[in-house]
C-alpha cells in the first residue's frame, strides 16, 4: 500500500528528519563530551610513587593515570629545547660607505642591541634555573615528607604491632628465663642423682603448673631413664621442689601455666 | 586442597592467555604445582593435626640431693617389756646410718599420728618429709605383732604396708627387717640392717671370735681362746665360717659351722697357714701358705683337699681374696719393693699389678657387686681404709683413723666395716662408699678388731 503525503506532512517530515539529526548530533557531542570528562576527572584508586635515588635533574612527567600494575619509572622528560640564542643574521647587504659619523652611530646601535639579546639571554637563562631549583626544592621537599612519613608510619606500625602482641600474650623472654631458671635450680636441689644409673639416661617429665606455682595432677613420665628408682627419685624431685615462684607479668604467667616438659640427666 | 585446584585453574587460565593454547608442557607445569601445594598442605596438615607438644621445655642436669628425707614416728607399743631403744629408734639409726637417709627430727610436733587416717600431710610436706613411718607393736599372746606403714608423703599413698609376728628375743631383728623394706623401697638395693658381722674380742688375754647384728647387737661367741683369732671369713652362704686359730702354737685355717658348731682344719701345712677366703661358689678357699718358702697364695678344696699352688714368686704374697666372678684372686704382694695389690688368674699364672698410688697398699676385699675394691693404704703414715672404683679407676680415702684396718663390704656393697683404734683400744667403725657418713658401733666389749661382714643370707638366729 503506497502512502501518500500530504504538502504539510511532507513539511512535518522534514522537521522530524532535521530534528533528528539534531538529537543525533547532540547526543554524539553529549557522549564525547561525558566521556572526554570522565577521563579527565577519573581519580586513581591506588597511588603510584617513584622512588629516586638523586633529585632528577629533569622536571619528571605527570604521574601516569594507569595505576593498576606497576610499571616502570615513567621515562625521563626530554629536556625542553632551551630557547636557542637567536641565530645570528646574516650580514645584512651593506651599503655603500657613508659619511664616518653615521657609520659610528649605526655601530653603537648594534652593539647595544647585541647587549640587550644578551641581557635577555642571560634572563631567561635565570628564569628557567630558578624554574628548575624550584622544581628540585619541590622533590626534596617532596622527598622529605615522604620519608617522614614512612619513618611515622613504621613507628605507628611498630607500636601497633606491639599494642596487638601484647593483646595476644607475648612475653618477655628474659621474665620467663628467670623464673624457668628458678625452677630448674630449685628441681635440681631435689634430685638425689646418686638412685640413677651412672651411665646418665635421659628423663622426659611432663607437668602442669598452676597459677598459683603449684603442679596440678602428678608429673607425667614420658621418657623413663629405664630405672624404676631413678625415675621415681625424679618424679619425687618434682614434688618435693614445688611450690615454685611465678612471675607477676600475666603474659609470662600465663606461658608457665601452660604444660611445661622437664628434660633431666640427673648424672650430668 | 581446594585453594590448589584453583591455583591450577588459574595456571592454565594464564598460559591459555598467553599463549592462546594449552600445551603438555602447561598442563605438566601445572600438576607438578598441584602436587607440590597439596603436600605441603598436607605437611601443614600434620603438623598441626599432631597432638599438643610441652610448650615450655626445661633442661636439668644433675642433681644435688644425696640423702632422703624421711620421717620415722614412734610406735604404739602396747604393753611391751622391752627396754632399750624402740623400735622407731633402731630403724632411724639404720637408715641414718646408710648415708641415704635424712632423718626427719619429729620432737616438735604437737600430734603425731599412729595410722594412717591421722595424717595431715601438709603437715610433713612441710618439713619437707617424702616419706613417713609409723605403726603399732601388739602383744599377740607370747610374741610382738608389729604392723607398719610407710608412706609417700609427696603423692599420699601407701609405699609399704608390713606385719610381722615374732618372739619379743626379736625386737630389734625386726626393726633391721623393717628398715631393710624401708631402704629398698627408696633406694631400689636391698638393705644390709637384718645381715651379720664377725669379729674378734680381746678381753684380757682371752680371744673370742663372736657374731652379731650388723649394728654389734646380740653377740654371740662361736669360739674362744687365749690364742689369737685371726682371719674369720664367711662362706658365701653364710652358713660356714673360716678363721685362723692359733691354738695349737702355730697358725692353722678352721672352718666352723654356725649351724651346729661343728669344726674342722683345711689348712694345717708346715709353717704358716693363714688368710682364708671363699670362692664366691663356696667351694674352696685360698689361703696363705709358707710351706715351701715365703708366702705363697695357694688354693684348697673347702673339705682340705685339692692344694694348688697359685703364685710363684720370690717376694711375699698374701691377703688373697676372690674377685666376685671366681675368676681372679687379688691378692697383695711386696714383689715391687713395697706392699701393692697384683691381681692372678684363680688358676695361676703371671699376676698384673692393680694398685698405683700410694706406697703401700694392703688386704684387698672386693664389693659384691664387684664395683669397688677395698683396702687398707698408708697415707703419709697413717693407715686408712681407701677404695677404688674398678670401672674409672679412682681412688678415695674414707676413713679417718690412722691404723684402721680389715674392711669388709656390707652384702649391698654401700658401706664398709672396719677396724680402728678409739683411746688405745679397738672399735668397730662403718662407712658409706661415697664417704659421706661414718659411724663407730657400739664399744661394748673390750678391744675389738678383725671385723668381716656376712653375706645377705647369712645364717638365721
Amino acid at each position: 500500500m503506497k502512502i501518500v503525503l500530504s504538502p504539510q506532512d511532507q513539511v512535518i517530515r522534514k522537521r522530524a528528519a532535521m530534528l533528528s539529526v539534531l538529537m543525533h548530533v547532540l547526543l554524539f557531542l553529549g557522549m564525547i563530551f561525558m566521556v572526554d570528562w570522565k577521563a579527565v576527572h577519573v581519580n586513581p584508586s591506588v597511588m603510584e610513587a617513584t622512588l629516586w635515588d638523586s633529585l632528577p635533574s629533569k622536571q619528571p612527567s605527570k604521574p601516569a593515570t594507569k595505576p593498576v600494575e606497576p610499571t616502570p619509572p615513567p621515562p625521563s622528560p626530554e629536556p625542553k629545547p632551551e630557547p636557542k640564542p637567536p641565530e645570528p643574521k646574516p650580514p645584512e647587504k651593506v651599503a655603500p660607505p657613508e659619511p664616518q659619523v653615521k657609520q659610528a652611530e649605526q655601530e653603537a646601535e648594534i652593539a647595544l642591541k647585541k647587549r640587550e639579546d644578551e641581557k635577555k639571554k642571560e634572563l631567561e637563562q635565570k628564569k628557567q634555573e630558578e624554574k628548575l631549583k624550584k622544581i628540585q626544592e619541590a622533590l626534596r621537599k617532596q622527598e622529605e615528607e615522604d620519608k617522614l612519613k614512612k619513618i611515622q608510619d613504621a613507628m605507628r606500625q611498630q607500636d601497633m604491632d606491639a599494642q596487638q602482641s601484647a593483646a595476644a600474650g607475648a612475653v618477655d623472654p628474659s621474665v620467663l628465663n628467670y623464673y624457668m631458671g628458678l625452677m630448674s635450680r630449685k628441681i635440681r636441689s631435689t634430685v638425689n642423682s646418686g638412685l640413677c644409673p651412672v651411665t646418665n639416661p635421659e628423663l622426659l617429665v611432663d607437668i602442669q603448673m598452676t597459677n598459683s606455682g603449684d603442679i596440678s595432677g602428678m608429673p607425667k613420665l614420658v621418657k623413663g631413664s629405664g630405672d624404676a628408682v631413678c625415675d621415681d627419685a625424679v618424679i619425687r624431685a618434682i614434688l618435693a621442689a614445688k611450690p615454685f615462684d611465678m612471675p607477676d607479668d600475666p603474659a609470662a604467667r600465663k606461658k608457665m601455666v601452660d604444660q611445661i616438659r622437664l628434660k633431666f640427666r640427673p648424672r650430668s | 586442597m581446594t585453594l590448589n585446584k584453583l591455583f591450577v585453574i588459574i595456571l592454565v587460565y594464564k598460559q591459555t592467555k598467553m599463549n592462546k593454547t594449552v600445551t603438555m608442557q602447561n598442563l605438566k607445569n601445572g600438576l607438578i604445582h598441584f602436587l607440590s601445594h597439596t603436600i605441603g598442605a598436607g605437611v601443614l596438615f600434620w603438623m598441626f593435626a599432631l597432638p599438643a607438644q610441652a610448650a615450655l621445655e626445661l633442661e636439668i642436669s644433675g642433681g644435688s640431693a644425696i640423702q632422703i628425707p624421711i620421717a620415722i614416728l614412734p610406735m604404739a607399743e602396747s604393753g611391751s617389756a622391752q627396754s632399750g631403744s624402740r623400735l622407731h629408734d633402731i630403724i632411724s639409726n639404720d637408715l641414718r646410718g646408710s648415708g641415704m637417709f635424712r632423718i626427719i627430727n619429729t620432737s616438735g610436733m604437737p600430734a603425731l599420728p599412729t595410722n594412717a587416717a591421722q595424717i595431715k600431710y601438709t603437715d610433713w610436706t612441710a618439713l619437707k618429709a617424702q616419706g613417713l613411718s609409723l605403726g603399732e607393736v601388739q602383744q599377740a599372746g607370747g610374741n610382738l605383732k608389729v604392723s607398719v606403714q610407710v608412706m609417700d608423703v609427696l603423692r599420699q599413698t601407701a609405699l609399704l604396708q608390713l606385719t610381722y609376728t615374732v618372739s619379743p628375743s626379736q625386737y630389734r631383728h625386726v626393726a633391721h627387717l623393717i628398715a631393710d623394706q624401708i631402704y629398698e623401697k627408696f633406694t631400689g638395693q636391698p638393705g644390709a640392717f637384718s645381715t651379720r658381722i664377725a669379729y674378734v674380742t680381746k678381753v684380757g688375754k682371752r680371744f673370742t671370735l663372736q657374731i652379731a647384728d650388723y649394728d654389734g647387737f646380740n653377740a654371740q661367741t662361736l669360739v674362744s681362746s687365749n690364742e689369737p683369732i685371726i682371719s674369720p671369713s664367711w662362706s658365701p652362704d653364710g652358713s660356714k665360717m673360716a678363721y685362723v686359730s692359733f691354738e695349737k702354737k702355730k697358725p692353722i685355717v678352721f672352718v666352723q659351722s654356725l649351724y651346729t658348731g661343728e669344726r674342722k682344719i683345711v689348712a694345717n701345712f708346715k709353717g704358716n697357714n693363714s688368710a682364708p677366703a671363699w670362692s664366691p661358689d663356696g667351694s674352696k678357699l685360698a689361703v696363705v701358705l709358707t710351706y715351701g718358702a715365703n708366702s705363697q697364695i695357694y688354693t684348697i678344696s673347702a673339705d682340705g683337699s685339692n692344694l694348688q699352688q697359685v703364685t710363684k714368686s720370690s717376694a711375699i704374697d698374701t691377703s688373697p681374696a676372690f674377685s666376685p666372678d671366681g675368676q681372679w684372686i687379688y691378692f697383695t704382694s711386696d714383689r715391687g719393693g713395697r706392699p701393692q695389690v697384683y691381681k692372678v688368674s684363680a688358676s695361676g699364672g703371671s699376676a698384673s699389678r692393680v694398685t698405683f698410688e700410694g706406697s703401700y697398699n694392703d688386704g684387698p676385699r672386693f664389693s659384691p657387686d664387684g664395683k669397688y675394691l677395698t683396702y687398707i693404704r698408708n697415707d703419709g703414715g697413717a693407715f686408712k681404709v681407701a677404695v677404688q672404683d674398678l670401672g674409672s679407676g679412682d681412688v678415695k680415702v674414707l676413713s679417718t683413723g690412722s691404723q684402721d684396718e680389715s674392711p669388709s663390704f656390707a652384702p649391698n656393697s654401700r658401706t664398709i666395716m672396719y677396724a680402728t683404734r678409739v683411746g688405745g683400744k679397738g672399735t668397730l667403725a662403718t662407712v658409706t662408699v661415697d664417704g659421706l657418713v661414718r659411724q663407730r658401733l657400739s664399744e661394748a666389749g673390750g678391744d675389738i678388731r678383725e671385723p668381716a661382714w656376712g653375706p645377705a643370707q647369712a645364717a638365721p638366729k
